[in-house]
């Protein structure tokens, strides 16, 4: 009898809870159709796990369809359940701050995080994704000591100096950014990074520094970093060596407006007008509104002596430059060339 | 039909990890491959600037203002200026900017004149500390910056003005008859000495029966002064005060401030007889703050950096068309 008692007093108590955990869950941006979807689910669960289960997946399913404020919704109910276990708590507030994230609200990214942290204190991913929501804040102060934080709890986290060099490549201080970047070991280097540690270097006018970087991961598939080092190479002059990558690029069927365009104004600085013109005229054919394609042909056109096409180009430039500078620079031609042509 | 709800749930978590990668790791760098014309036509055509002879591109001077410890900021400027290939045909200085001009003149690198302000101490280049203080207050015996002249020989050696890579002007103040003293003969550290002798600190330099203090009273930013000596195009830097931020609750510092703000009239008007002025963020830092160095050159790149388009674009329009394509 009194094992029967027990069991009847259980099964109450759960029933309670069932309905207490339905009358917590205050989901009225549902239709009523779908509310009572959800609520049937939460009924026929039987434990709290499953009912947080169903919850989850609710909120999984709102974010698969881009409804994110439903999904805030969803877990911020979930919050309110008392019984929630203190991880759990943590991974929710986390949840939160990503989708916030997502939506580029960074103060209520940056506030779920905060929540997390509260409750997990040494959690060094948590502060990163703050430092990272403080940098793209362009809280700069807040995101160095956000990350230095992380930085003491583990100091040998390739993710915390990558976001500290960040910080300072953001705000243009590259000395200090490329001694962030340069203590994350190479195998931990993504192409971002390259890049900017490239970036730099060339800003730092250490364009050996730069171009020794890109060698270190440029494979032929690495089309861009090919391209940067061919880019390093002409500010060096060194315009065989650019000349070579680019047509690497280009055997190997990278087809881009600037690679082109690039390929052919090496050409003009060597000095090989035929071959200039040619690669010009295929760039033209690519964006026949360049205002800088149609002025460096004036130009080829002028050297080569063909004064009519050159004066023909340098209108079209002027009729298409968007700037007052490009504007006032094919004037200029354009006067030039009519006092030769008279 | 189980199965399936997993597999539903789980292609909609990797969809949602990915989504979110993807905008957390959301890049801050533009790709190398997206073209910028406007860029690109700068480039162009500045390319062909560097290539013009000296007699044929129009004549750059950089003016260097004075400031102290917010000059360090010129270095920055410097590394800019190297960096881009921007010729610089004369150099006018003012106090901390005849010093770094001093340097940069001599052909001492970028790299070089950076180490040294980074190293930089008062007891390197003056008999600076507590007792010569104390002694200046009780006996009015005034500091001595001699060691100031040492310290730019001993880095440049003992060379003349005729010596220089780049010529120098540095702008020195006569105490007695307020005048303008123009420095471009004899020994260069000595004339930036005198440019950089603080009126009421160091001992004013005896010379030519005159006796120099610091250009900055007379003409902190000269930009008149590279017009004298018909320069086309006139960068100037700017490592002023912000005096807004300055402390004026004492009788000395009310005094200071006074001087700063008619200091800044003269300064306004030089400035707008510039065609560019670079403006580092350094006017909240001290005037003897030398601790803060490796950022105030810092903002002196950045400022440089931001105005690099437009000195290019301002040679290239003083640039004969004739030149930039014959």
């Amino acid at each position: 009898m009194s094992k029967s008692l027990i069991i009847i007093i259980l099964l109450f108590m759960f029933s309670v809870s069932t309905s207490k955990a339905c009358n917590d869950i205050a989901l009225s941006f549902l239709g009523k159709k779908e509310m009572d979807e959800v609520y049937v689910k939460v009924n026929m669960s039987k434990t709290k796990k499953e009912k947080i289960t169903v919850l989850e997946n609710l909120a999984e399913e709102y974010m698969s369809f881009n409804k994110f404020d439903y999904a805030i919704s969803v877990y911020n109910e979930i919050l309110k359940l008392k019984w929630i276990s203190k991880k759990q708590r943590f991974k929710y507030y986390v949840k939160l701050g990503d989708i916030y994230a997502i939506k580029r609200n960074y103060v209520f990214s940056i506030e779920n995080y905060k929540k997390a942290l509260s409750l997990y204190k040494k959690d060094i991913y948590v502060r990163i994704k703050i430092g990272d929501m403080f940098l793209k804040s362009r809280l700069y102060d807040l995101a160095e000591n956000a990350f230095i934080e992380a930085l003491k709890i583990d100091k040998n986290s390739n993710a915390v100096k990558k976001g500290l060099g960040d910080v300072f490549y953001e705000q243009d201080f590259y000395s200090k950014a490329v001694n962030y970047y340069n203590k994350i070991e190479y195998k931990d280097y993504d192409k971002e990074t390259i890049i900017k540690v490239a970036t730099c270097y060339q800003n730092l006018n250490k364009i050996d520094e730069a171009i020794n970087i890109l060698k270190i991961f440029a494979k032929p598939e690495e089309t861009e970093l090919i391209f940067f080092m061919g880019l390093l190479y002409m500010d060096k002059s060194e315009y065989n060596k650019a000349k070579a990558l680019f047509l690497s690029l280009i055997e190997n069927g990278v087809k881009n407006f600037k690679l082109c365009i690039y390929l052919a104004y090496i050409y003009d600085l060597q000095g090989e007008n035929e071959q200039a013109k040619k690669m010009f005229d295929e760039v033209f054919k690519m964006n026949p509104s360049c205002a800088v394609v149609n002025y460096i042909l004036a130009e080829i056109n002028y050297k080569m002596g063909n004064l009519n096409e050159s004066k023909k180009y340098a209108k079209k430039a002027y009729s298409k430059a968007n700037t007052i500078f490009m504007k006032a620079q094919t004037q200029k031609l354009i006067k030039f060339l009519n006092e030769r042509a008279s | 039909m189980g199965l399936t709800l997993i597999l539903i749930r789980k292609i909609t978590t990797l969809s949602f990890i990915c989504l979110l990668s993807f905008f957390l790791v959301y890049s801050s760098y533009a790709s190398v491959f997206d073209f910028d014309e406007d860029d690109f036509f700068l480039e162009a055509l500045w390319h062909r600037v560097k290539l013009i002879s000296k007699e044929k591109r129009p004549k750059v001077a950089l003016v260097l203002g004075g400031g102290g410890a917010r000059g360090i900021s010129h270095i920055g400027v410097l590394r800019v200026i190297e960096k881009e290939h921007i010729p610089i045909d004369l150099v006018v200085g003012t106090s901390v900017g005849s010093i770094i001009g001093a340097f940069y003149c001599a052909g001492l690198s970028v790299d070089k004149i950076d180490e040294l302000a980074k190293n930089f101490s008062f007891k390197r280049v003056s008999n600076f500390n507590s007792l010569s203080l104390i002694n200046m207050f009780l006996n009015q015996k005034l500091l001595s910056n001699q060691k100031l002249e040492s310290f730019i020989n001993d880095n440049i050696g003992q060379i003349c003005f005729n010596e220089l890579k780049i010529p120098l002007v540095c702008i020195a103040t006569d105490l007695n008859t307020g005048e303008r003293i123009l420095l471009r003969d004899g020994n260069v550290a000595f004339a930036a000495k005198a440019s950089a002798t603080v009126p009421g600190v160091f001992k004013p330099v005896e010379y030519k029966q005159r006796y120099l203090i610091d250009g900055g009273l007379f003409e902190n930013i000269p930009v008149n002064v590279a017009k004298i000596f018909d320069a086309d195009v006139i960068i100037a830097v700017s490592a002023a005060a912000d005096i807004t931020k300055n402390n004026v609750d004492n009788v000395f510092f009310t005094l200071v401030q006074a001087i700063y703000i008619q200091g800044q009239v003269l300064d306004q008007y030089n400035l707008e007889m510039a065609d560019i002025v670079i403006r580092p963020d350094v006017g909240s830092l001290s005037i003897i703050d030398f601790s803060k160095s490796y950022n105030t050159i810092n903002k002196g790149f950045i400022a440089a950096q931001n105005s690099v388009k437009n000195i290019k674009m301002v040679i290239i329009n003083k640039t004969p068309e004739k030149y930039l394509i014959e």
